[in-house]
């Protein structure tokens, strides 16, 4: 998976391309907590160009989310595909994570 | 009666390198089975599984420092596809995995089985000798 951080005007953008499985894993979750060390909190997952996902990369979500909210922060969710949609609300992760149907609504709910 | 199947077999390390490349070959060989006409959601469902199957293998089976195999075995036939994982390593109790999520308790691992059992038509979980063997079965929606 590939993922590119921008920062936005209320949170950081990371923008994720390809399969988020258990291979992407350790980068997502070293991603976060380097910026999470850098004194950012609050981000928006961009989901738009992922083209599958598993319970290995929702179990790293979860795992971030947890980080995020220790510092007072959140990570909220974009663009997710429908079937992409389907696993989060299989998995319950719906009523965990805010999602939204495009960066600039999640960013604006922060 | 018996079916008329065709069977396709891939044997790789169980390594997450090999992750994708297994995950593909299902895909491939489900999507490409011109008398099965798999819906583009139901592909989804089935890469799912085998992602979920095979990750289990790999964080899982082989707790050592060697490294085992993980074959899939795909038998394509008029109704569906009957897709088996095989591994020889340590086994799990499958009757304890697959507990579902609850609301207000968030899970980083163990979702894996629940979601093979959510999407499959069926699935099972088997000794065979040195071999355990996950069977999963997706039918023609």
């Amino acid at each position: 998976m590939e993922q590119e951080v921008r920062k936005g005007e209320k949170a950081v953008i990371i923008s994720c391309k390809g399969r988020a499985d258990m291979s992407a894993v350790s980068d997502f979750k070293a991603e976060i907590k380097r910026l999470i060390g850098e004194g950012e909190g609050k981000f928006v997952i961009d989901m738009g160009e992922i083209i599958f996902v598993d319970s290995s990369f929702l179990g790293a979500l979860v795992a971030c989310l947890r980080s995020a909210n220790k510092k007072g922060g959140d990570i909220k969710i974009a663009n997710l595909l429908p079937h992409m949609r389907s696993i989060f609300e299989l998995t319950r992760l719906h009523r965990l994570f805010e999602i939204y149907d495009s960066v600039e609504k999640a960013e604006a709910g922060f | 009666m018996e079916r008329d199947t065709l069977t396709k077999t891939i044997e790789l390390p169980a390594t997450v390198d090999n992750l994708e490349s297994l995950c593909s070959f299902a895909r491939k060989v489900c999507g490409s089975a011109s008398t099965l006409a798999l819906s583009e959601e139901q592909l989804y469902k089935i890469e799912l599984a085998v992602s979920e199957a095979v990750t289990n293998v790999i964080k899982y089976a082989y707790p050592g420092a060697e490294v085992g195999t993980v074959v899939l075995e795909l038998a394509l036939d008029d109704d569906g596809v009957t897709i088996k994982v095989k591994d020889q390593g340590v086994g799990f109790d499958f009757e304890k995995a697959g507990e579902p999520p609850r609301d207000g308790v968030a899970r980083e691992s163990g979702l894996g089985i629940y979601i093979i059992r959510s999407v499959s038509e069926s699935v099972r979980y088997r000794d065979e000798g040195p071999l355990h063997v996950l069977t999963m079965r997706f039918g023609v929606a």
